[in-house]
């Protein structure tokens, strides 16, 4: 405890000498050199390592880039208070600025030291607890639902100690006898088509009277129903490989306060703008740095919070707290954040043990972020951590992170509207010269660039966050205002999921971008004539023009995220490898299952060829070999659809037709047989790239997608042209072949 | 934008016609010459203004007089576009033509009694000149008009009168500078002080620009004063009469001046060692006041100064070349680098269709600062545009700021008269335009003769009062002295105190200024001044004068050689000619020595080298701060007396005062050059202020000097907070880890 009080001493002590060092008023040239001298040592200690000592170092040196940055912005670069028509923009963008910096330290304090969980201990049979699985379900379609009850049911777990529950708000007896009669008939159709495909997989239906409280009160309503120690929830599109609970329960049984343990979101599909971009194979997907870092962050600090799916939470401790916390339309959030402040503990397993799906177009994607920012900002506003009894500081700043986070279309829709009042109105809001600006901005956006590729490289290229951030921005800033003028009105809307595009289209939300692309385009005309004919605004509008320049090129790549390609696969694809045996014309075949959905598969013949002919639309048999010994062959029937060539030789498309249980049995056999495939996908996915290579690249997307979304605006009106058949994406995966 | 801002062609032609005065005949009274201004007596350029203080009593004013103008132009300057517009406080008393034949000779400007006023006056002469063939931007360079001082001055009827208060009135001399005689060799430190302190005042009072004092018993002739200051048997040998010495005993008696004489100020002593009762001469110096001066002094404390506060009214200009020239003075104390900014607010603006590469640049001290380009094809009106100026490029003591503006035109190439004489103005600036000098940190860097010895102190404590020592007690010394301190007094703000004395002391505790021939220094002297001053003993005369009087110094031989006989860069001409000692190693060593050689400097491990006066120098001012030291030592020395005494005339002009920078400003006399040497390791001096916002800047001011430093220690402590955090982070939170 001494020897703790005295290092806390020490690093009182030297952030005062830095912040005193900082805080000295030494001219623009020495600025430049010190600003150089700490980029050099970022580099040298970037080239030590990325974890303990090096892993502070390095954020030591970028802070005190951004400390002098922000010392410099606050004391010399505000217009004066008696320029108002200044001052005023002047000061917003000051204060956007100074916000991006809070949260710069706060996501700093964050991921300074991301831990790496052991593995849960083994249990006993006996000793693990019951667990019920909880799949929420609204809309979802009967082919969905029963690959992630097959899933679920297929767990390794004692028998007798797992059950699943389908909670179907889809069904209710509100909506079952609602004025509608369509509408009545549809839900109580559902409610018995569910009911059976429950009672036929072993699964227990549930459903209540009245759709309140929306997923929170969905959940809490099954809580007195069902009796398991733990609760294992997954969204209906979520299917957890088999070892979920192995690798998650484990963990209750060290810390007997933990309410929680969450695991990473693993998607079979790419997002609309990985899918629109064509990265989702190279890139690694959106959530990675969430998932990959900053939960693992968080969880230092006792503050991994519920996602809403794929985490286990005990019994217990929703008890103790009335169950789920309903307030906010992120149910998730905010249940933990009550559950922590009630002293209850988390914990984040790093590897992926669920796979899910994402929203294809790109307005079911904003529709599903402006739930998330209206949700998070309702916490902000309802529960803001900060005056939380119960939290730890760490906690609290760890909840402010999450939630403030949701403010950056603000901060993002400021910084390109900025440079724009000084090209076409000539307003000062940003009082610097040319050197002020190379000596502290520049060293700054360095070292930002560089800080945000150390910390996150192997997670986000570089200027992905802008881009993301920039297509949220455009429609999420009315989401905070709705929630700021009404902070309890916003409702839970369901993310559409399994959607398909026909044909490739401009999406219904892409006119705000071709409009903003084409005001900076304009604006980039205006300071480029400026600067050639102002001779004495000439450095001010080469740091405006240049600054425009990034806003343009990324507005460039928005618009190829909203120019929507063809989507017609309902179930995606995961690329696995796995033994079986398939027999067509009364010839059996030994193959390798290359990828799977959940319609059918794709085999390859281990001898080189298929012995049957090939005509297509022949039945047959696949048999599946067992992802472990013990466990029995699996049959489904099959039709041949067709036979094809490649370069690793012949391969067949086939198609389960068996019934609905015998094909999602086989389905969630192959698909989630274990959660390697899933992690080895994330992982190949993970190809670092450098700042420089990141930016070169996003400047060739830039103006690839600028082309795109021109070419698909140009078309508007006219009929589709046929669109090829699409090569499908295929999350590529690979276990070993188990013999 | 401003195009045709202003038509002034007819007003002006209209002017020339009523208001060209005829060519004046011979003065009936004696010209009261003008004060030497700052600048010369030259109207360089297409605008250009001189300034003249002068006082004038109540009943000069009440009668009118002339302003005489002795006046020459160049052959290229326009007598159709050129005039010369005489103004006293602000008010135009008449306007001269400038180029033609006549405007050579001598004019007269009437100046009406009720445009002057009792006490200080400023007349301002502001010269408008044209090339007549050569529109372009080096035609500009070609026009000048000089003012002939011996011809040129003011035409009062001279009412005589013996009152104190006259000195004042005091006419300068045909070269602008006040000649002032001490009649009494001093012959105690006392009556030295004294006979300083008189002359100072009388310098001041008379608004002198240049003070010329020398020590003779016989009476001066024309312009000047006489100044008898002694016991009474010593003004008695000097033949001041008896009743008069007497009264000097208890005040301070002017003898009015006897036919072309000039008047004597006697100061009596009851005994060599007694203080002189002055008392009166320094009320009636209060009385009296100082002129308004061009330059405008400053404090510690942020300030903004607008051109208005410099006298300069708002503008329109339709030359090619406009300039201005502003002087700041900056507290002795102050320390300037580039913790801060000095930060330039323009109003301006220019017209249409001129040149793309125009602008308005920013010169400090000689050397460009800052600019703001020009090239809006329409022209443009600029309201408050800021440029920031390092405040390095500033320094303690006086700062010359000269604004040039740029406004050249395609149509220049052509020339024509027409669009000369219809005077499109193509420039304007606001008298609003300010600058704002930054809160200066207060301590000196030293040495540094720009922010002492010009600014009338012997040290960074302007209040403090001025130690001069004599190195020898000759009258050309003495004169020497006398004219350097009234030098001082002029320049400072106010008298500085003094404490003079007839020899050099052993204790030298506090900043001192001596004053005397190289071979009568004493010889610790020469090594604790920080420069080698061989050199002075072996230009021109001095030479033959130290060989005769057998003071060479061996050291100082030894360093003659060395710097005459120095056969390095001949060897290493030779080296390089046949191609020996030349490697890729010897590459490698000279590039590493360079660096360590470099480092160490910055470091402050690499021993001082000590400069060298240059050769052939007859005058050297070098300061110098003795080891473990805060109070500079200056030095101020020439071969001989004589040289000492002719040197510091010269120093003591307007144009070479403002060469005292840096640790060393030598002169040649013979080939009429200057030399400064800048310090090479300057020493921040602290001057008492202690408290924590001046020690900031204080420390900022080093560091921006010593940047390598800085970003070390900003990267060690950013490290140390890392690796701290690191410490801290690793106790805190889930220490679980895998």
């Amino acid at each position: 405890m001494k020897s703790d009080k005295l290092i806390f001493a020490v690093w009182i002590l030297s952030s005062l000498v830095l912040a005193a060092l900082t805080m000295q008023p030494v001219g623009t040239g020495v600025q430049l050199t010190t600003g150089l001298a700490l980029l050099w040592a970022m580099i040298l200690v970037w080239m030590g390592g990325r974890t303990g000592p090096w892993r502070l170092a390095f954020i030591g040196l970028a802070l005190t880039i951004a400390g002098r940055y922000v010392y410099w912005r606050t004391t010399s670069t505000l217009p004066s208070i008696e320029d108002p028509l200044n001052f005023i923009p002047g000061f917003i963008l000051y204060v956007m600025e100074m916000f991006t910096v809070l949260m710069l330290c706060i996501s700093l304090f964050i991921v300074a030291d991301p831990i790496e969980r052991a593995p849960a201990p083994r249990l006993s049979d006996d000793d693990t607890p019951t667990v019920d699985v909880f799949i929420p379900t609204y809309n979802e379609d009967k082919a969905m639902l029963a690959t992630t009850v097959s899933a679920a049911l297929a767990m390794d777990y004692p028998a007798g100690k797992l059950k699943v529950y389908l909670l179907d708000d889809g069904g209710t007896d509100q909506k079952c006898n609602a004025a509608d009669p369509v509408a009545a008939h549809s839900a109580r159709s559902r409610r018995a088509e569910l009911m059976a495909l429950c009672e036929e997989l072993g699964a227990h239906y549930l459903t209540r009277e009245r759709n309140l409280s929306a997923k929170a009160g969905n959940m809490n309503a099954a809580l007195p129903k069902t009796s398991g120690e733990l609760i294992a929830i997954f969204d209906a599109d979520h299917g957890p490989v088999r070892e979920f609970l192995t690798e998650t329960v484990g963990h209750f049984h060290e810390d007997p306060r933990l309410f929680l343990v969450q695991t990473p979101h693993f998607f079979l599909n790419p997002d609309p703008i990985e899918k629109n971009l064509s990265t989702f194979n190279r890139m690694p997907s959106e959530n990675e740095m969430f998932y990959g870092i900053i939960q693992k962050g968080l969880d230092k600090w006792n503050g991994a919070f519920f996602c809403g799916s794929a985490a286990v939470i005990s019994r217990a401790a929703l008890e103790e707290a009335g169950g789920f916390d309903g307030v906010s339309i992120t149910e998730d959030c905010e249940t933990a954040l009550s559950l922590h402040a009630r002293g209850w503990n988390s914990r984040y397993v790093d590897k992926p043990l669920i796979a899910g799906l994402q929203p294809e177009t790109f307005a079911s994607f904003i529709g599903q972020r402006s739930r998330w920012c209206s949700g998070m900002m309702q916490i902000l506003l309802l529960k803001n951590p900060l005056f939380k009894r119960g939290l730890s500081g760490p906690q609290r700043i760890a909840y402010l992170s999450s939630s403030l986070f949701w403010l950056f279309p603000l901060t993002r829709l400021t910084f390109i509207i900025a440079p724009l009042l000084y090209t076409f109105f000539s307003m000062e809001i940003y009082e610097a010269n040319i050197s002020e600006f190379i000596a502290y901005t520049t060293v700054y956006m360095a070292a930002n660039m560089m800080m945000q590729n150390y910390l996150y490289g192997k997670v986000r290229w570089p200027w992905m966050s802008e881009l993301y951030e920039y297509v949220q921005s455009v429609y999420l800033v009315r989401s905070i205002f709705g929630v700021l003028l009404n902070p309890r009105k916003p409702t839970f809307n369901v993310t559409a999921k399994g959607q398909t595009l026909e044909s490739k289209r401009l999406s219904e939300l892409a006119l705000p971008y071709f409009v903003i692309f084409a005001v900076l385009v304009i604006a980039t005309v205006v300071t480029a004539w400026r600067w050639y004919h102002d001779p004495a605004a000439s450095d001010l509008l080469l740091v405006v023009g240049l600054w425009n320049l990034l806003n343009l090129a990324v507005a460039g790549l928005a618009l190829g995220v909203v120019s929507e390609r063809v989507e017609r696969r309902h179930a995606q694809r995961l690329a696995v490898s796995r033994r079986g045996a398939v027999r067509i014309d009364g010839k059996i075949e030994q193959v390798l299952i290359e990828d799977v959905s959940a319609g059918g598969a794709k085999l390859r013949p281990l001898s080189g060829r298929f012995s049957f002919d090939r005509a297509a639309e022949k039945s047959g048999h696949l048999a599946i070999s067992p992802a472990k010994p013990g466990q029995p062959i699996l049959h489904v029937p099959v039709t041949l659809r067709r036979l094809g060539h490649d370069d690793k030789g012949v391969s067949a498309g086939i198609a389960f037709t068996g019934t609905e249980i015998e094909n999602t049995a086989v389905v969630a056999s192959i698909m989630y047989a274990n959660g390697d495939p899933l992690d080895g996908f994330r992982q190949r996915r993970r190809n670092p790239v450098g700042v420089l290579t990141g930016t070169l690249r996003m400047l060739g997307l830039s103006l690839h997608h600028v082309v795109r979304g021109i070419s698909y605006l140009a078309r508007i009106g006219q009929p589709d042209a046929p669109a090829p058949e699409p090569s499908g994406t295929v999350v590529h995966a690979t276990v070993e072949v188990r013999k | 934008m401003i195009r045709h801002l202003s038509t002034r062609c007819a007003a002006l032609l209209l002017a020339t016609v009523l208001a060209f005065p005829a060519l004046a005949e011979p003065p009936a009274q004696p010209l009261r010459h003008l004060p030497a201004p700052r600048g010369g007596w030259t109207f360089n350029g297409e605008e250009s203004s001189l300034r003249f203080p002068l006082y004038l009593d109540a009943e000069a004013t009440a009668r009118s007089g002339e302003l005489i103008l002795a006046l020459q132009s160049a052959v290229s300057v326009m007598p159709e576009t050129s005039t010369l517009v005489a103004a006293i406080n602000g008010k135009t008393i008449g306007r001269v033509g400038l180029g033609n034949a006549e405007a050579s000779g001598t004019t007269s400007i009437a100046i009406p009694p009720s445009l002057m006023k009792a006490g200080w006056n400023e007349i301002t002469l502001t010269a408008s000149q044209r090339h007549r063939v050569d529109c372009s931007l080096n035609g500009t360079y070609e026009l000048w008009s000089r003012i002939d001082p011996a011809r040129s001055g003011l035409s009062l009827a001279q009412v005589s009168t013996a009152s104190l208060k006259s000195i004042a009135t005091l006419s300068a001399d045909a070269s602008g500078g006040l000649p002032l005689r001490l009649r009494v060799l001093p012959t105690s430190d006392a009556e030295l002080t004294a006979a300083l302190q008189t002359a100072a005042v009388a310098a001041r009072m008379a608004g002198a620009s240049i003070p010329k004092v020398d020590v003779a018993a016989t009476p001066g002739t024309g312009a000047g004063l006489d100044i008898a200051l002694g016991t009474q048997a010593e003004l008695a040998a000097v033949g001041i009469p008896a009743a008069t010495a007497t009264a000097a005993l208890t005040e301070p008696q002017l003898l009015g001046p006897t036919a072309g004489g000039r008047p004597t100020l006697v100061v009596a002593l009851e005994s060599p060692k007694a203080a002189p009762r002055i008392g009166h001469l320094m009320d009636v110096a209060d009385d009296v006041g100082r002129p308004s001066v061009d330059t405008l002094r400053i404090g510690h404390e942020r300030r903004t100064l607008q051109l208005a506060d410099f006298g300069l009214p708002s503008e329109s200009f339709s030359g090619r070349l406009w300039q201005n020239t502003l002087h700041v003075t900056l507290p002795s104390d102050a320390l300037t680098a580039d913790y801060d900014s000095v930060t330039i607010k323009l109003s301006t603006g220019y017209a249409g269709n001129l040149d793309r590469d125009n602008s308005l640049s920013l010169f400090v001290d000689g050397h460009l600062a800052a600019a703001l380009p020009f090239g809006k094809p329409d022209g443009d009106v600029i309201d408050g545009r800021r440029i920031e100026v390092p405040l390095s490029a500033f320094h303690a003591g006086d700062n010359e700021v000269q604004l040039i503006a740029k406004v050249t035109s395609a149509d220049d190439l052509a020339c024509d008269p027409h669009a000369q004489l219809a005077d499109n103005a193509r420039f304007l600036i606001l008298n609003s335009t300010s600058l704002t000098i930054p809160t200066l940190a207060r301590a000196a860097s030293l040495p540094d003769l720009g922010a002492t010895l010009a600014a009338g102190s012997t040290g960074p404590d302007a209040t403090a009062p001025v130690r001069l020592a004599l190195a020898g007690s000759d009258p050309a010394t003495i004169g020497a002295a006398a004219t350097l301190y009234a030098k001082m007094a002029v320049a400072a703000d106010a008298l500085p105190a003094l404490a003079a004395t007839l020899s050099v002391p052993r204790d030298r505790k506090d900043a001192l200024v001596i004053v005397g021939a190289a071979d009568s220094l004493p010889r610790d002297l020469r090594d604790t001044s920080g420069v080698d001053l061989a050199a002075l003993t072996t230009g021109g005369p001095a030479l033959a004068s130290v060989g005769a009087s057998g003071n060479a110094d061996t050291l100082f031989t030894g360093s003659i050689a060395n710097s005459a006989g120095n056969n390095d860069p001949l060897i290493a001409e030779w080296k390089k000619r046949v191609g020996s000692d030349h490697s890729r190693w010897t590459d490698l060593n000279g590039l590493l020595g360079g660096l360590f050689q470099s480092a160490s400097q910055t470091l402050g491990f690499s021993e001082k080298q000590r400069p060298a006066a240059p050769i052939g120098s007859s005058l050297a001012v070098v300061q110098s701060l003795p080891a473990g030291s805060d109070a500079p030592i200056t030095l101020v020395t020439a071969p001989t007396a004589a040289l000492l005494a002719d040197g510091v005339t010269t120093l003591v002009d307007r144009a070479n005062w403002q060469r005292l920078t840096g640790e060393g400003t030598y002169f040649n006399a013979e080939s009429q050059t200057w030399q400064v040497q800048q310090a090479t390791a300057p020493r921040i001096v602290s001057t008492g202020d202690m408290s924590l916002g001046n020690l900031r800047l204080t420390l900022a001011a080093w560091f921006a000097s010593n940047a390598t430093i800085y970003a070390g220690l900003m990267v060690l402590a950013a490290l140390a907070f890392g690796l701290t955090t690191y410490a801290t982070v690793r106790r805190a939170g889930v220490r679980t880890a895998k």
